[in-house]
């Protein structure tokens, strides 16, 4: 697969220039790997160089593609939200990630792109990131009176909570365990884990106890 | 009387009172479990609130807790109209990440396969949509022909609609023998159909007064929106993923891109049709001449061995049992590619941490975002606007709500 027909991203300096003289200081890094641009944006900036991208003469990023969440439990600014934005005119794509603490908030982009408001939501239902200034930020894919965000690493990957039951009686002793596991966010007593998984430095993430990260298997070599 | 009851329970006057409806969860005409809030004034739509999230699956968390292979079958449920789309959307980014160069012949045989799935998904949404807006004999037709596709999906991966055939670094098996003939036997019998339906709809005063300026929007707010797909197109503006950023040997077909200008239901009825005409005519220059060789890049520690070896070799016989029960590392990083699905600009955005499982898979779900754009093409028309809208936005909740 050769890079040059695949979907193309902007230079990243060319592209940190730019913006650095609209919204100085709001660029913490910029970065191209595998031919895809990525950007860091300071979190209190983000609004700003969105609005910049998206009306500026020469970028005209006017399609907010895409926003996800992703989450790294064991960092202290915890959840990346990803910007997938594409310019039909240039037909250039860019991928702006913006760093945020469980506690803090990023500025809602909302009224930059309309697209933007059921992302957030996405994002702030799955993740439990806060977005500031959005106009309804309530949960779209899980029940409103869910507790807990799913795609966060320590959620409770092979069980489900029973919203309502009458059986209270019959409960097994492990699922007193993952309602206690639940609520206290103590990691792995007694619920079926999953596989262990290794975070970005090959360190087993925090929360995934279990069967040790096994070694680097050498076969990419044929 | 009714009138008097409702002035009294309301506190308002029959004038002035609103009616709130709940069009779904179960709902014909809302292609799944939706659930649409109507604030109504009559007849009119004052306010239009989608709720979602009754098909919520944690497809994405699932796919957290699975290797790659496995995760490929659990795309197809996303949007199960286009099961082959979501395949080689999660392939494609997964070859990026693992910088594989894909073998020829799987490359053309994936192209036929997502052309022949944007037939069926738009004949699907034809059949349904023409169906809501009361030609009920649309559906039969249009059914009829996509029995042939399904046919050639049980064909190749033994499954009608759950087919998972795409494989990363290829297909799954080579196609059987009869496949070329299966294929031009649609491009035979297609294009004489698709001017049957056309026929009946096109010029159909009833079908195009009920389309015709209902749910129109202009470029500048579609993008707002964040349309994507036929919806994007039939506003004027002629974004295809195919052409914008060609993947799996796209660049090497003529086809156009079908446009409309007003953006309204029937534009994208009409840029529909349009559509599946060219899908046909990529398939006929695709099928004429399916390269040789391997279906399958063969790359140690990334896709199985031929069978032949495991069942003689040791050493494949290893191999082939460590793909199974561990699956395959993918080096770190990050990779979107995005694809034109049926629906519109698909694709995930796959982060790696260097293990057996994607540490996330985020899919950019067409149908969700096109959904999102409801509230602002109904409010302020009138109620029967709704259901040809949802139809002209071919909406699978599958996907919506993943």
């Amino acid at each position: 697969m050769s890079p040059d027909y695949l979907s193309k991203y902007p230079n990243p300096e060319v592209i940190r220039t730019s913006i650095q003289a609209a919204v100085p200081d709001a660029i913490t890094d910029a970065t191209q790997a595998r031919s895809e641009t990525t950007l860091i944006v300071t979190a209190s900036r983000i609004k700003e160089v969105c609005l910049f991208l998206r009306d500026d003469e020469t970028w005209q990023f006017k399609l907010l593609a895409d926003l996800a969440g992703v989450d790294w439990p064991d960092r202290a600014c915890r959840f990346d939200v990803v910007y997938n934005l594409y310019s039909p005119k240039q037909n250039l794509r860019l991928r702006l990630k913006v760093q945020v603490s469980e506690a803090d908030s990023v500025p809602s982009v909302v009224s930059v792109w309309s697209t933007a408001n059921w992302h957030e939501r996405e994002v702030f239902d799955m993740f439990g990131v806060k977005f500031e200034g959005h106009p309804n930020l309530t949960r779209i894919l899980m029940p409103e009176d869910w507790e807990g965000h799913p795609l966060r690493k320590d959620f409770p990957l092979s069980y489900e909570l029973p919203q309502f039951t009458h059986n209270m009686s019959d409960r097994p002793e492990w699922l007193e365990d993952g309602l206690r596991w639940f609520g206290d966010r103590q990691y792995g007593s007694g619920l079926p884990q999953s596989i262990p998984r290794q975070g970005p430095e090959g360190k087993p993430v925090a929360g995934w106890e279990g069967r040790p990260p096994e070694e680097e298997s050498d076969n990419s070599e044929a | 009387m009714e009138l008097e009851f409702l002035e009294r329970k309301t506190g308002v006057s029959g004038e002035e009172s609103l009616m709130t409806l709940n069009l779904g969860p179960q709902h014909p005409s809302t292609h799944g479990v939706l659930r649409v809030i109507l604030e109504l004034d009559g007849e009119k739509v004052i306010k239009a609130e989608p709720e979602i999230g009754y098909l919520h699956t944690g497809i994405e968390k699932t796919i957290e807790c699975k290797t790659y292979t496995q995760a490929i079958t659990l795309t197809d449920r996303m949007d199960y109209m286009a099961p082959m789309s979501n395949n080689l959307a999660f392939c494609l980014s997964t070859e990026k990440l693992l910088d594989l160069e894909i073998p020829e012949r799987a490359q053309v045989v994936r192209v036929i396969l997502t052309e022949l799935t944007r037939l069926n998904s738009h004949l699907v949404w034809l059949g349904t949509h023409a169906i809501d807006m009361g030609a009920m004999s649309m559906l039969l037709y249009a059914f009829r022909e996509r029995e042939m596709i399904l046919g050639i999906y049980e064909l190749v991966s033994g499954q009608r609609m759950m087919s998972s055939y795409f494989r990363v670094g290829g297909l799954a098996e080579d196609i059987p023998p009869d496949f070329e003939g299966r294929v031009k036997e649609i491009l035979r019998v297609f294009p004489s159909r698709i001017d049957d339906y056309e026929g009946l709809l096109t010029e159909n005063p009833i079908w195009r007064q009920r389309t015709e300026n209902v749910g129109g929007l202009d470029t500048a707010l579609a993008l707002d929106l964040g349309l994507t797909g036929p919806a994007l197109r039939a506003t004027g503006l002629a974004y295809d993923c195919r052409k914008a950023s060609p993947y799996s040997g796209y660049e090497k077909y003529e086809f156009d891109v079908p446009t409309g200008i007003k953006g309204d239901v029937y534009a994208r009825f009409q840029v529909r049709m349009a559509e599946m005409r060219e899908s046909l005519r990529i398939i006929d220059q695709a099928v004429r001449d399916i390269p040789g060789g391997t279906h399958i890049i063969r790359k140690r520690g990334v896709t199985p061995p031929p069978k032949a070896a495991v069942v003689s070799e040791m050493e494949a016989l290893i191999h082939h049992f460590k793909w199974v029960s561990e699956g395959f590392h993918v080096p770190a990083g990050e990779a979107y590619v995005p694809i034109e699905s049926p629906k519109g600009e698909m694709g995930f955005y796959i982060v790696s941490d260097g293990g057996v499982q994607p540490y996330r898979a985020k899919c950019r779900p067409p149908c969700f975002v096109n959904l999102s754009a409801l509230p602002k093409l109904v409010e302020g028309r009138m109620i029967a606007d709704v259901v040809a809208v949802i139809g002209s936005l071919d909406i699978v909740l599958g996907e919506i709500d993943r």
